[in-house]
């Protein structure tokens, strides 16, 4: 065992656990760390997969069941290989203490973050936003319901649930005894969270805002057959989170002639057009509005022109130079920004640390290892293909989670 | 502008739609032109749209704004010293509000049409003026909010101002309004205020109270939006209502319009439909592709007007949800289109693993 090192003073006011409900948080405090990949963490992962699969809750909500998918049986097993393949290198063990804050606006994205901790042997404390959503209310409810059940005793007292109101009192109070803090949630939340210090042998992991690209060669394109289920693949890349996510695509970057550039997009954007059609995204008439008022905005200040698509679904600009890409401004709901380049050496000056994954089409991975070890980017975390841009990794933002979640012990006696 | 003289000689509703296209579409796409060749952002959105300017063959084919554009950016087309009065939105706290410049030349037909309107409803002469809103609301004259802006503006159309409102308290001074209306007793009168203000400190308190007024021969206008009403559950028809019961006053027109576009207002006519006059208009697209809305569908309110000059304003989407009722045919015999407004576009939700999203979208 390996208590946390301050001692917790009674929880502060404004605090509810929501799952476990019956838990007191001080038998999560004194309760022990499991060893990574220990058999009651598998078996609650693999338990939440399988309870969200079979509730009626989340079958409209693809990010839940992709997560479900992500977590079930056959892939835990995948990721204990994994976990020890890195472990050759030494011993892993908990850290102890997670405390997590969850984003406010994705409700699911945290749970990966909170698989990967549990397996690696943490107790977690999971901080969700106060904003209730019917998604977030029915995971709670399962994530309860599982934590009362006897066949999961053993992490009913290293797994809560907690909402509280912003109030940085509170989050010190968490973070004074926690061994890792992981924060999701934008530029903004991070700074805000950082003011909150950690103890001295306390770690932080955090994912702040980043952006995401397409690079695709366009003579690849007019080759490949699969058109339709490539633009299928860049739908959902793009939609399921009304393209707000890191991940999501917000620039298309065509890698070739301007010819062929310009026959590429048209084919590409109609058959988009076509997968949009068969499966409408969810898109306000704000969210509409923000793109109109977006597309003017780029117009006003990079002298951009507009790409005619079908309609107000896919919005497009083309803009001179991948220099020019405005991602501030960026507003999500389906709007990119369309431009051209004839080597992929152009994209290295503008690669800055906020460039997380590139969706790439057509480019070796020997080009892509060329140009990363020639040109030293400062940014690019992943390069994916298409269809894989939303994809949970256990490396995530350049980091290994696995490695960070847990501590190596070198053993060299 | 030749264009616009004729919009101005012409009757305010009575032209058939038709024949005020013929008369309203050339001064708009002459607007188009002018504000293509004076201002170098609306240049830029020009370009990026390939449109050639001032060739709209039907209003639905004129270019339109974002109305957040004026928020982001300083849209003009006079130079810094012509600036005569920079209007600023109220917008709520935290928010950027919209910047609009005026020359002289655009802040006086500006007045010219809300003249030319106003008076349409209310006749020529200067009515005594009753404001539902407190005095110090206009006081500091450098720096109005809107609510002081509109009232100075309307004002034009009254005398011997009485502010019904103690600077205080907010409450309504009864005994020093009695008064006041003692000497208008059977007398024309004008009342106007902001629709939320008129509901809480006027119709409300009177009704609390108890105390009924006598008013049939006062015209109300008032206007502001029913956002807050709307919270309180009060339509327009509710509003009327009680209205009528506690005050008398039957003649109520509310107006829509907005700061982008002052002196371009879209008055509510007996049967509580607004009306577009001969110098503005509205066109109601759908917000999935900005196709244009037949009668009876809700979307997004376009606003047109053949007022602003100095700025690239004449051709707006507003942030409004509204339907076309119809157009010429209103029992009321105003010609050309009428419509009615729905509210405000509801926010986006949020999305997405970062909180910045929350900053983006304003005007609500």
């Amino acid at each position: 065992m390996r208590p946390s090192e301050a001692r917790a003073p009674k929880v502060p006011l404004g605090v509810t656990v929501v799952a476990p409900q019956s838990l007191d948080l001080s038998q999560l405090f004194e309760e022990r760390v499991l060893k990574p990949f220990a058999d009651p963490a598998i078996a609650f992962a693999a338990a939440l997969s399988q309870s969200i699969m079979l509730s009626s809750h989340f079958r409209q909500h693809t990010d839940a069941i992709a997560f479900a998918y992500w977590a079930r049986s056959s892939r835990l097993k995948q990721l204990k290989k994994e976990f020890y393949n890195i472990e050759n290198t030494g011993l892993l063990v908990a850290r102890g203490t997670a405390f997590h804050i969850a984003p406010a606006n994705v409700d699911t994205i945290f749970l990966y973050s909170l698989m990967i901790s549990l397996l690696g042997g943490n107790k977690n404390i999971v901080r969700i936003s106060s904003r209730n959503t019917a998604q977030m209310d029915a995971l709670v409810g399962l994530l309860d319901s599982l934590l009362n059940n006897p066949a999961h005793s053993a992490m009913r007292t290293r797994l809560a649930i907690i909402r509280y109101e912003h109030n940085p009192t509170i989050t010190q109070y968490f973070s004074n005894f926690c061994d890792l803090r992981v924060v999701w949630g934008g530029d903004a939340t991070v700074n805000a969270i950082r003011e909150i210090s950690l103890p001295p042998r306390a770690v932080e992991v955090c994912f702040p805002d980043k952006v995401s690209i397409a690079v695709f060669d366009v003579r690849t394109y007019l080759n490949w057959t699969a058109k339709a289920d490539f633009a299928k693949a860049f739908r959902n890349d793009s939609y399921w989170f009304g393209q707000m996510a890191c991940s999501s695509p917000r620039a298309i970057i065509w890698l070739g002639s301007v010819e062929d550039a310009r026959e590429a997009a048209a084919i590409f954007w109609a058959k988009l057009d076509v997968e949009l059609k068969k499966a409408t995204p969810e898109l306000s008439a704000m969210d509409y509005l923000n793109k109109l008022l977006a597309e003017q905005s780029f117009m006003v200040q990079l002298n951009g022109s507009i790409y005619q698509t079908a309609d107000n679904q896919s919005t497009v600009v083309d803009i001179k130079s991948i220099a020019d890409i405005p991602f501030d401004e960026h507003c999500g709901g389906g709007l990119f920004l369309q431009t051209r380049i004839s080597e992929l050496v152009e994209l290295a000056p503008y690669l800055s640390r906020r460039y997380q994954t590139v969706l790439s089409l057509g480019i070796e991975k020997e080009a892509w290892q060329n140009f990363i070890s020639t040109e030293q980017p400062a940014g690019i975390d992943r390069i994916v293909p298409v269809g894989m841009a939303l994809s949970f990794n256990t490396v995530w933002d350049g980091m290994s989670l696995f490695r960070s979640f847990t501590r190596e012990i070198t053993i060299q006696p | 502008m030749n264009t616009l003289d004729n919009l101005f000689d012409a009757s305010c509703f009575g032209l058939p739609q038709k024949q005020k296209e013929d008369l309203f579409l050339p001064a708009l796409n002459a607007l188009t032109k002018h504000h293509h060749e004076n201002c170098e952002k609306y240049h830029s959105l020009m370009i990026g749209y390939g449109i050639s300017p001032g060739e709209a063959e039907s209003l639905e084919e004129l270019p339109f704004l974002a109305v957040r554009l004026f928020k982001r950016f300083d849209m003009k087309s006079i130079p810094d010293n012509a600036v005569f009065k920079t209007l600023t939105s109220s917008g709520t706290t935290g928010q950027t509000p919209s910047r609009i410049f005026l020359d002289a030349a655009t802040a006086q037909i500006q007045s010219r049409s809300l003249v030319k309107v106003i008076q349409s409803f209310i006749g020529e002469k200067r009515l005594p003026m009753l404001i539902l809103d407190h005095p110090s609301v206009v006081k500091d004259r450098r720096n109005f909010s809107a609510r002081g802006a509109g009232i100075l503006g309307l004002s034009t159309f009254g005398r011997d101002y009485f502010y019904a409102l103690d600077d205080e308290t907010m409450e309504l001074r009864f005994g020093a309004l009695e008064a006041w209306l003692e000497k208008y007793k059977g007398a024309e009168i004008l009342i106007f205020g902001f629709t939320f203000m008129v509901w809480k400190y006027f119709v409300s308190a009177l009704k609390k109270s108890g105390r009924k007024l006598n008013l049939g021969n006062a015209v109300l206008i008032h206007s502001g939006g029913w956002k807050k009403l709307q919270d309180e559950a009060v339509n327009n028809t509710e509003f009327r209502q009680t209205m009528n019961e506690w005050t008398g006053v039957s003649r109520v027109h509310n107006f829509y319009g907005m700061v982008e576009q002052t002196g371009s207002i879209y008055v509510e006519c007996a049967d509580g439909h607004l009306h577009a006059p001969v110098l503005s208009d509205v066109i109601i697209r759908d917000p999935k592709d900005w196709s244009v809305l037949p009668y009876g569908q809700e979307g997004v309110i376009q606003v047109i007007s053949s007022l602003p000059l100095s700025y690239p304003g004449h051709s707006l989407l507003t942030e409004d949800l509204g339907t076309l009722l119809g157009v010429d045919d209103c029992p009321c015999g105003r010609r050309g289109k009428y419509f009615k407004v729905a509210g405000r576009v509801p926010m986006a939700e949020m999305r997405g693993c970062s909180d910045t999203h929350a900053n983006s979208s304003s005007r609500i």
